[in-house]
């Protein structure tokens, strides 16, 4: 395959940044994304040019590292997959592919395609977990719990915390993602000495990062490698009102 | 306390009230269509209708409401500019290349349909309301001593380019609340898999029957199906 690049390079943060074209061949279409940027990288080092920046760890799936927006959509055309499982055969020969960085002002590029995306440790640092007692660890079939929330549960749990949901968002707002770590744990059993709290902080962490608002576009969902629901900012909604109104906490 | 402003403040909380204010607008909408249908049943109708809304103690009620309406028109345009503000300098850099994976026409053009809405409602107040832009239509009586409001409305609606407008307004109140109507069950936290198909198409539902109800008085009376008395 034959395929023309569009490729977002930017020095650094300050640095202003544009598209420049690159030409790939013999693009092989069962190559990875990620194979073919690294097929492309060997070129520019082997020209002594500068390779392309970009973030990626497992290549599975899972990790959540790769970024990207490709000609338009985060983690590029195929639904409920990440860039890393994102194979050229999506695409045919001779096509122009723009890739870009995902963007939004809490997601500062810092070189090419690579983002800082520490505005989500931060939220999740705020709230995004249960403190427990150190001991044994409890038998796993202690604490019941119904499957159909066990199951709503481990959808949001699923979340890699990509970012694509921000990407993806005219706002960048980061809803889908505050909402699938407060669904997780405030469906289940363990979460609930933390309900309130938690909420709170992790709305108030997120609209301190300089995240956007919800419109409700829910291009977040249909973005979302992991196909995380849009049910979960409603009920993030919901959560966080109940918080406020019923907190206990004085300030 | 602090917390309670706060819910005023944060990205959630402001969501929320725009669907209670929403909510309450498009209940506003929806009974004054409810109005406007009186015109189908003729003269006595309609302006017995009127003549009922200004006699006491209704009209006490009714300046409590408007007073209301007002404040609530008031934090619904504010928020919404602010939000949208908030919302592009939170985007700042568009892609060279946007796709649009899901959201609708109607939800990404809110402010713009919101803004139109707000400039139709301020002509529309000074219309027949305050009786401000033409002098024809002032003190129309019918022969009970009421104000006439059916030939206001026809003689109204016989200019073309009036009616036109109207007509345009509605088509972006069609927009508008084709997506509102359905977001705040979102914003609201009331979105179930299971009840998907009410909350997605009540919104539509409800704007598709306030375009038809509405634009078809200004068709109305241009088509001559409504007539001066």
């Amino acid at each position: 395959m034959k395929i023309t690049l569009h490729v977002w390079r930017q020095k650094n943060k300050s640095a202003q940044g544009g598209l420049k074209k690159y030409l790939v061949d013999e693009v092989s279409p069962d190559s990875s994304f990620l194979e073919m940027l690294d097929q492309l990288n060997e070129e520019l080092i082997q020209n002594g040019e500068e390779p392309i920046v970009f973030d990626h760890d497992c290549r599975e799936g899972i990790c959540g590292s790769c970024s990207m927006v490709i000609n338009g959509r985060p983690h590029g055309p195929e639904k409920g997959t990440t860039t890393c499982q994102l194979h050229m055969r999506s695409f045919k020969d001779g096509d122009a592919i723009y890739v870009e960085p995902f963007r939004a002002r809490a997601f500062p590029v810092l070189k090419d395609l690579l983002v800082d995306r520490d505005a989500f440790d931060a939220i999740q640092q705020a709230g995004g977990y249960v403190s427990v007692a150190t001991g044994n660890a409890p038998d796993a079939n202690a604490l019941p719990i119904a499957k159909e929330i066990a199951d709503n549960a481990f959808n949001a749990a699923t979340c890699i915390g990509c970012g694509a949901c921000v990407a993806a968002c005219k706002n960048s707002s980061a809803m889908l993602f505050t909402s699938a770590k407060v669904a997780q744990l405030s469906m289940l059993p363990q979460g609930q000495p933390e309900r309130s709290k938690r909420a709170i902080a992790m709305v108030e962490e997120m609209d301190k990062q300089g995240f956007g608002n919800c419109s409700n576009h829910l291009e977040c969902e249909a973005a979302c490698p992991k196909e995380i629901s849009g049910d979960n900012i409603a009920l993030l909604n919901k959560e966080y009102v109940t918080a406020v109104l019923t907190s206990k906490d004085k300030k | 306390m602090a917390r309670l402003s706060s819910l005023f403040q944060s990205s959630i909380g402001k969501k929320v009230f725009m669907a209670i204010t929403g909510l309450a607008l498009l209940g506003f909408v929806v009974a004054h269509l409810g109005g406007n249908l009186l015109i189908y049943l003729g003269q006595d109708q309609l302006n017995a209708y009127g003549y009922k809304l200004k006699s006491q103690p209704v009209y006490t009620l009714l300046w409590f409401a408007r007073a209301g309406l007002l404040s609530i028109v008031l934090y619904h345009t504010i928020t919404g500019i602010r939000l949208t503000l908030q919302n592009r300098s939170a985007k700042q850099y568009a892609y060279k290349k946007p796709t649009t994976l899901y959201a609708s026409v109607g939800a990404r053009t809110m402010i713009l349909s919101g803004l139109v809405i707000l400039s139709f409602v301020i002509y529309h107040l000074l219309h027949f309301t305050f009786i401000a832009t033409d002098p024809a239509l002032q003190h129309l009586v019918d022969d009970q001593g009421r104000h006439d409001i059916y030939t206001m409305v026809i003689l109204g609606f016989q200019n073309k380019a009036i009616s036109f407008f109207y007509i345009i307004s509605m088509v972006f109140l069609w927009l508008h609340i084709g997506h509102g109507g359905s977001s705040v069950w979102q914003s609201l936290g009331f979105r179930f898999e299971k009840y998907r198909w009410v909350t997605d198409n009540i919104g539509p539902a409800i704007a598709t029957f306030l375009l038809l109800g509405n634009a078809s008085i200004p068709l109305s009376v241009m088509l001559g199906i409504i007539q001066l008395p």
